[in-house]
């Protein structure tokens, strides 16, 4: 799994501006990428990358199901500057880039954003800008917080505010997530994180040393889990996917590892039906037969991880070809029953 | 009258192929297994030399047949008359190997004739004993050469982990033969 996201740096006054790209569709996010390596080029050392999590500035989609609470914490006031990559310019207190991005459009960005941060920091003289970053991310969702971890490849315990038992400790350098066995009395694992991440909004994010780490997991029963795995696991609870618009078309780059993931037939069904065609989300429920929320859990969980992305074009009619052995139904319908019952039918 | 479907199990020596038939066989596998004699006996005792044979009984009528291919190049003219006819083909990559990579190439290659009439899993096995290439890298691999066929690391003694290549073959299958087609 490669969950970056890469982040382009500019100068105003001694200090640099961060801009964090942060796009599902892989072409949009290498053609900016690529335009501001250009640009850093001819800026010379205005420009630099760095990870996002210490972003002035995030260049968001407005589909990206993290784009409310992005939104919602920089009417808090506490950055980062959300610029929004799209075409309609409507959105009231952020910044636009229009699609698709040019050199002029990027250029007239940076003046913006120089502009905005110059002022934001005359706001703020006494806080540090890093440290007032780090406030914001630790009122970022969950999903968010695993996914800087993974970036900064550093360790942090993130644990809810009205209950420090209720705690995990992320390991970004291993790239492992590490959740406390027992500590919410009758809950299973799945169920202490799904408490933890409808918690959002009271996550606090304590940084810590690796060797204060594994003291922590020396004196506790932990369940390790890889950031695939965890990652994948909170986007099927999250209640982001609500955010998810039925109309984007959704085209899947791999199929997920369900030997490693937890899963149910219907996921290896949407798979099967994605691999062959991108399509929507309303598209993929009404052929599936299954329910609009279990498709966008599905859909969430392969956005997270990076195996699915929103299509360049809303109408993609590309079909890939799939192999079609010359084998009857109801052999089918035999080996499915002999082997999956009344599964294979869910 | 009976029906006999088959799924061909292939991929290097040592990447599990008689274990995974095994774990889902009705019977006990019929294998040609001779004691190694060669480059082989550094990595296992005994080798497959013509072919492992598994079978499942879906009803009174009908049989589903698991073949297991010889890994070695050498018996390479197994591979085409097993796989003729198959439901769907199994790739088995041992990730400890020097240079799976390579061996994924092969196999895509010497097979690439039965796509249009296969379904193709491919399933990593000995993640645990070397951990690169990762999943990513495989599918990059493939990605890039336009096979766009599940792949999974799998443990070939884990029934559940060799039943979910045949989930993922019957889901494709599903799917080319109309069973769901997007609209809209």
């Amino acid at each position: 799994m490669a969950i970056v996201s890469r982040t382009v740096v500019s100068s105003y006054g001694d200090r640099m501006i961060k801009i964090s790209v942060r796009l599902f569709n892989h072409n949009e996010k290498t053609h900016v990428e690529t335009l501001l390596k250009n640009l850093m080029k001819r800026f010379g050392e205005s420009f630099s990358l760095a990870p996002s999590a210490s972003a002035d500035a995030i260049l968001v989609s407005p589909h990206d199901p993290g784009f409310e609470t992005l939104v919602r914490m920089k009417s808090s006031n506490k950055s980062p500057l959300v610029v929004v990559y799209d075409n309609q310019s409507q959105m009231d207190g952020c910044y636009f880039l229009e699609k698709p991005a040019t050199s002029n459009g990027l250029m007239k960005l940076h003046r913006d954003l120089s502009a905005a941060c110059k002022n934001l920091l005359e706001g703020h003289s006494n806080v540090h800008p890093d440290n007032a970053n780090n406030k914001l991310w630790q009122e970022a969702g969950l999903i968010d917080q695993i996914k800087q971890a993974y970036e900064l490849q550093n360790c942090s315990v993130i644990s809810s505010a009205k209950n420090s038992q209720l705690n995990i400790i992320v390991d970004g350098i291993n790239q492992q997530v590490y959740v406390p066995v027992g500590n919410v009395s009758g809950s299973d694992i799945h169920g202490e994180l799904l408490t933890l991440l409808n918690e959002q909004s009271s996550l606090a994010a304590e940084p810590i040393s690796h060797k204060q780490l594994l003291e922590r997991l020396d004196n506790s029963a932990y369940e390790q889990f890889s950031f695939e795995k965890i990652l994948w696991i909170l986007a099927s609870f999250s209640a982001d996917v609500c955010r998810l618009s039925d109309q984007r078309v959704i085209a899947l780059r791999a199929w997920p590892d369900f030997s490693n993931l937890p899963y149910t037939h219907s996921f290896v069904k949407m798979t099967a039906l994605l691999m062959r065609q991108p399509a929507s989300i309303s598209a993929l429920a009404k052929q599936s037969g299954l329910p609009e929320l279990q498709v966008k859990k599905f859909v969430f969980a392969c956005l997270v991880t990076e195996l699915a992305e929103v299509a360049d074009q809303p109408n993609v009619t590309q079909t890939v070809a799939i192999p079609t052995p010359s084998v009857g139904r109801d052999i089918v319908n035999k080996i499915k029953q002999r082997f999956f019952g009344k599964r294979a039918y869910a | 009258m009976s029906d006999t479907v088959k799924i061909v199990f292939t991929g290097v020596m040592g990447a599990g192929k008689t274990e995974a038939i095994r774990v889902i066989s009705d019977i006990d596998v019929v294998s040609t297994d001779v004691e190694a004699s060669d480059e082989v006996t550094e990595k296992k005792k005994t080798t497959t030399v013509a072919m492992d044979y598994g079978e499942v009984m879906l009803d009174d009528s009908t049989t589903l047949a698991l073949y297991g291919t010889p890994g070695q190049e050498r018996f390479r003219y197994m591979w085409e008359i097993l796989v003729k006819g198959a439901l769907g083909i199994v790739i088995m990559l041992d990730n400890s190997r020097d240079d799976p990579l390579q061996d994924l190439a092969i196999y895509l290659e010497n097979f690439s004739a039965y796509f249009d009439s296969c379904c193709v899993v491919v399933a990593v096995t000995h993640s645990d004993v070397s951990t690169l290439p990762d999943l990513d890298t495989y599918r990059k691999f493939m990605r890039d050469n336009h096979y766009l066929f599940p792949i999974y690391r799998i443990d070939a003694r884990e029934k559940t982990q060799v039943l979910l290549l045949i989930e993922s073959m019957l889901a494709m299958i599903d799917v080319a033969q109309g069973e769901w087609r997007v609209q809209g």
